[in-house]
């Protein structure tokens, strides 16, 4: 509880909550501009037409997709300090000081701040799942939307995890380019493979789409997420439905194998982050 | 025993920080650790709390191996070079480290804290300011607000770097007066610093630490030679005496001719362990025809002991500090 009130007060003062949201605001005002326009149906029309359905689904893709990098983005700038830009400012000295061990500092931090993350990307889930449900009238099941939140926020935890062990062993700035560097992979494998796909696939960049995965999640689960929601529309022509997406295609969604595996992996990533923390000489 | 080190050392790949450091620490004392900047002072004060990991050696602070967690629990530390979260109130960074000391967030925010918050403060003197946002604070005020965070939990040992580096006239008077306070208090200080004036008016005990190695360490009367030392000036005196007085002395005594004079009168240093062996002495300087106009004590100054300590060891590389 004391991790978690001393992360939102941090996130508040420095100013970090209120960028965020405001960013936030204005992405969602221009999300909603933009779906006002992709779902405009003809007067007097009943039935939802197969072009609306691709809006909204398309709407819903992008929307969370890009509501994903922000947050990944609020994700690394929040944290890509937490370490060693204390530890390079004097801040740890005193802190260190304390008779806490120092894994308990780090799963305090950890933890601390997932909350608030949590918070946070549940709020952009759901006004973007909100938004095109009223506009283009998706028939969505609630099983699904749940297992695609899950999905939505889980990315966060990991990106944390991941940005809290870098800034265990990397300067600040160089954490912050190394994370956004390595995000930026795992999107770029995600929509060259979902373009190859369009035109056959492609084994070489299948493998190299997964070796990335293995160590930045945040594509792979964002398929699967993708996957979740389609699937859970409920509808016939789900084939022709998923044809419609182009790049961002959910065909090479993981399998719960590998849902199972991010979990190993974030535990891997705080032990490997407890462990560094516990090692660093504090100069 | 307070702290006890034996051979702790911890090398850098730009230069040695300490090197086999083996001391103790009474408890109830002010023991003072000098040297020169870049002597490895700080690097020994982080080894102990666990801050860096000794390359060699170990040691016991309050009754535990150095690096647990629990030998900090009655320890209070102002580190050298240091900054508090800019975005808190003085208060909450007091109230930070109580919560990092395993109070739960119902003690942290209890009377009880707050009215130890209260007087912390108001011994650093910071007693209005607590509520300011750290950033607000001066370089001086940031220094008072760590020595409030060192004392709040009541420790029993108290680590200072450098307690004075970022104040002025007045905060370093108060300062010297808090020290007095805590050992008066039975508190244990060690005392890291380069400010001999701060050394002189409140150590017990002092080390000198000169390139990663620890050249001398004891109380300051052993070291300072409080008590050890005469000028005794004398008239009738000639050099063909020296031998025979010299031959006549008692165990660990000793007498030097530091100036002589064409009328015989002269100016000797003697060493001695108490004023019974100067009475001796004065009695073989009657007996011998030599008269004895004035004996004065002699005390060396912490500046001269240290600047022949760190002489000597001059034109060697620095170390890190």
């Amino acid at each position: 509880m004391t991790w978690i009130v001393f992360a939102g007060k941090e996130l508040y003062r420095k100013k970090i909550a209120l960028i965020a949201l405001l960013l936030t605001v204005l992405y969602l005002v221009l999300f909603n501009y933009v779906l006002s326009k992709m779902t405009v149906r003809p007067e007097g029309l009943l039935q939802i037409p197969f072009q609306s359905l691709i809006a909204g689904v398309s709407a819903i893709t992008l929307g969370l997709m890009f509501a994903g990098m922000i947050v990944a983005f609020v994700v690394f700038f929040a944290t890509m300090g937490a370490i060693s830009g204390e530890s390079e400012n004097g801040l740890m000295l005193a802190v260190l000081s304390r008779p806490i061990p120092r894994w308990k500092l780090y799963l305090g931090k950890y933890f601390g701040m997932a909350f608030w993350l949590f918070l946070y990307s549940s709020v952009m889930f759901a006004a973007i799942l909100v938004s095109v449900h009223l506009a283009a009238e998706l028939p969505l099941l609630w099983g699904s939307v749940v297992k695609a939140w899950l999905l939505f926020v889980w990315g966060p935890m990991l990106l944390l995890a991941i940005s809290l062990l870098g800034s265990a062993y990397l300067p600040m700035l160089a954490n912050g380019v190394a994370c956004a560097s390595l995000y930026g992979l795992s999107l770029f494998c995600g929509f060259a493979e979902g373009l190859s796909n369009m035109h056959g696939g492609n084994d070489t960049l299948s493998s190299f789409t997964m070796v990335v995965s293995l160590f930045m999640p945040s594509n792979a689960l964002f398929s699967r997420m993708t996957y979740e929601i389609i699937e859970g529309l409920d509808l016939p022509l789900l084939g022709d439905l998923l044809n419609q997406l182009g790049p961002f295609t959910p065909l090479n969604a993981p399998n719960l194998t590998y849902i199972a595996y991010t979990f190993v992996l974030l535990a891997a990533l705080l032990a490997l982050g407890c462990r560094a923390f516990g090692r660093k000489d504090m100069t | 025993m307070i702290l006890q080190t034996q051979g702790l050392t911890k090398t850098y790949a730009s230069g040695v920080g300490c090197v086999d450091i083996s001391l103790e620490i009474q408890e109830g004392r002010i023991f003072g650790l000098l040297g020169p900047n870049g002597a490895g002072k700080s690097t020994f004060v982080k080894m102990v709390l666990g801050l860096l990991r000794p390359d060699a050696g170990s040691g016991m602070l309050l009754g535990r191996p150095i690096g647990d967690p629990e030998s900090r629990r009655k320890l209070g530390y102002l580190p050298e070079l240091f900054r508090f979260q800019d975005w808190l109130t003085g208060e909450e960074v007091l109230r930070y480290h109580a919560g990092l000391s395993g109070m739960k967030l119902s003690e942290v925010r209890s009377s009880h804290m707050a009215s130890r918050i209260r007087d912390v403060l108001r011994m650093t003197g910071l007693n209005n300011r607590g509520a300011d946002r750290v950033r607000h604070y001066s370089k001086g005020m940031q220094q008072r607000l760590g020595l409030a965070s060192a004392l709040l939990l009541d420790p029993a040992f108290i680590i200072l770097d450098e307690p004075s580096s970022a104040l002025d006239p007045i905060g370093r008077y108060e300062v010297r007066q808090l020290l007095e306070q805590l050992r008066s208090a039975g508190k244990t200080v060690f005392l890291n610093t380069h400010l001999l004036e701060d050394v002189e008016a409140v150590c017990d005990d002092v080390a000198f630490l000169h390139l990663g190695r620890l050249r001398a360490i004891g109380s300051m009367r052993e070291l300072l030679h409080v008590g050890m030392s005469w000028e005794i000036t004398v008239g009738g005196w000639q050099t063909e005496l020296a031998p025979g007085i010299s031959g006549s002395l008692l165990p660990g005594m000793a007498v030097e001719a530091v100036r002589q004079e064409p009328d015989g009168s002269a100016l000797l240093r003697v060493s001695a362990h108490n004023r019974e062996q100067i009475g001796h002495l004065n009695r073989l300087l009657m007996e011998v025809g030599v008269t004895l106009y004035e004996v004065t004590p002699v005390q060396d100054s912490l500046e001269q002991w240290f600047l022949s300590m760190s002489g000597a060891d001059s034109r060697e590389g620095g170390a890190r500090s």
